[in-house]
């Protein structure tokens, strides 16, 4: 019985780093596409945010059957409802990504308004938080996950740091201001995917503890 | 001969610079140390468990199943990925990939500054052999030695980084060795005027190359028509402005950056790094390069410190 349990706990792990991997290539290709203007990059994000939304579901229906099936407790049960949290998340972030491509796919014809160097820098430290959910969720990484939970305040800073060029471009140039709006959303995206990665670290670490944690500065402190 | 032990093979490859895991298709067996170093995971955490615990990557997950080879951005790294039945093979390329890189925007530098005057230079030398007047043949052997030195200067031990000694220049002084060279290189160039009164302190080489890019962005683009080479002083600082009567451009900034060609670059040659070039050399000066529009066409120019400060050590990612 036990045996079983475990079975079904393992298969609902690997489909979730399946999914967790599966956003951050979402994330990658929309990046790439804003960067490089290839439109491909960027179909092929969308066509990806299809298979995470199937993925997301499959997941659900594991953890109502591991449910029904074993009846899990303790730590078990708290890892399913984890789970079944960590998955509305990641869905989010997906949805988020697939927004990237779609700027990233409008931008493409349009001349870039600068380098991406902010951006980017952003898409490579969130690329680096779903490394960390990977690391946290497989190997119960308790140090992974607080990282993770720390991480959010750099795409924040540089959020605020992008929103303010940006706007000085509008106000210089208003020619610009298509081109600086889409890049304002592209960034808010990041950043919104940068909060739901922080929710996901709370969740694993209500997992691995099974004390609740909200990220602010004073727990952030405690954390740290 | 003697027989190798699967205890020393094993322990070979637990001191392999190539991260390796070996699977039998759903579990991993054996993880080395480089490949946890490589996918950032604790092999005691992974062993015996579904392979993508161990490579969190569907597309790893993929490639080891199915077969084959590919680069793949693993954890933020680059990384050459060989699959075959029951092993992974990996073998980080960041850095060698980072040096390739480094060495195509070198040889990229290099063709495009070495263009223009080599066939400035061809067709001198052509000139040379169809016979000229004696004064002639004084001013191009004298212009042939100039392009050349600034050329050795460049190649030096492939070095782009080594700054030439500071003197008192006036822009005009390199008038005939880019407009020959720009002539040549150029058969419908325009027709210059110059009008640089003032003399700078500053890299003759790095001012070469400057008004060279500038000049032969202007020509490319309002073949046949007039440019202006104008410059301006305003206390400590100095602008040196090449105006051309090219259709006016909507956006300038863009084509700083390097590799972006304008659209109006579609019908002409070029790696798209002239102008990049020009901003670093301004940026080394102290100052940088700009791009507007006047009435009639297209303005680039250059803002510095009217006293060049050494310049420090040219950056090769400046530019890339």
């Amino acid at each position: 019985m036990r045996e079983a349990l475990e079975q079904s706990l393992s298969e609902i792990t690997v489909q979730l780093l399946r999914m967790n991997s599966l956003v951050r290539g979402m994330l990658d290709e929309a990046t790439q596409a804003l960067i490089s203007g290839e439109r491909e990059k960027a179909r092929k994000a969308l066509e990806t945010d299809l298979e995470v939304d199937q993925l997301e579901t499959e997941i659900e229906s594991l953890c109502i059957r591991l449910i029904a099936r074993h009846q899990p407790v303790a730590s078990d049960l708290r890892f399913v409802f984890t789970v079944v949290k960590i998955l509305t998340d990641l869905e989010r972030a997906g949805d988020y990504a697939a927004h990237v491509a779609e700027d990233a796919a409008l931008l493409a014809d349009e001349p870039p308004l600068k380098r991406y160097l902010i951006l980017s820098d952003m898409a490579r430290r969130l690329e680096y938080m779903f490394d960390l959910v990977g690391k946290g969720l497989a190997e119960r990484d308790l140090v992974a996950i607080e990282e993770l939970l720390h991480a959010d305040r750099e795409i924040d800073a540089l959020y605020e740091q992008i929103t303010r060029e940006l706007l000085t471009y509008m106000l210089e140039d208003p020619r610009t201001i298509s081109r600086a709006i889409a890049l304002t959303r592209i960034a808010r995206s990041y950043e919104r995917i940068g909060d739901h990665l922080e929710n996901i670290g709370e969740r694993l670490f209500y997992w691995l503890t099974g004390k609740f944690v909200k990220v602010d500065n004073q727990i952030s402190a405690e954390l740290g | 001969m003697k027989l190798v032990t699967p205890e020393a093979l094993a322990a070979a490859w637990e001191r392999a610079r190539e991260g390796v895991i070996l699977h039998d298709g759903e579990n991993v067996i054996y993880a080395n140390p480089s490949a946890e170093v490589i996918l950032g995971i604790e092999r005691e955490k992974v062993l015996g468990r579904p392979l993508i615990v161990a490579l969190r990557d569907h597309r790893l997950e993929v490639l080891a199943l199915s077969g084959g080879e590919k680069l793949i951005e693993v954890r933020n790294r680059k990384v050459s990925v060989r699959a075959e039945a029951g092993a992974l093979f990996l073998l980080d390329q960041t850095e060698l990939r980072e040096h390739i890189k480094n060495l195509e925007a070198l040889s990229q530098i290099l063709a495009h500054e070495f263009r223009t005057p080599v066939a400035g230079m061809n067709a001198l030398l052509e000139a040379l052999g169809a016979g000229i007047s004696p004064e002639e043949e004084v001013e191009v052997w004298e212009l042939l030695r100039q392009e050349v030195a600034r050329l050795y200067r460049m190649v030096e031990g492939f070095d782009l980084t080594r700054p030439t000694p500071l003197r008192a220049i006036n822009p005009a002084e390199l008038a005939p060795r880019i407009e020959h060279s720009l002539t040549f290189a150029y058969p419908k160039a325009a027709i210059i005027h110059w009008d640089t009164p003032h003399a700078l302190f500053l890299d003759p080489d790095a001012l070469h190359q400057i008004l060279l890019n500038l000049l032969e962005n202007a020509v490319k683009y309002s073949q046949g028509k007039e440019i202006w080479v104008s410059q301006a002083l305003d206390g400590e600082f100095c602008w040196l402005e090449v105006r051309d009567l090219g259709e006016p451009l909507a956006d300038f900034e863009p084509l700083f950056a390097p590799g972006h060609r304008g659209a109006r670059a579609a019908t002409t040659r070029g790696s798209g790094i002239g102008l990049a070039l020009v901003r670093k050399e301004a940026r080394m000066l102290g100052g940088d390069a700009y791009g507007k529009a006047w009435e009639k066409g297209n303005i680039f120019g250059v803002k510095f410190p009217r006293h060049s400060v050494r310049p420090g050590q040219r950056q090769l990612e400046d530019i890339k």
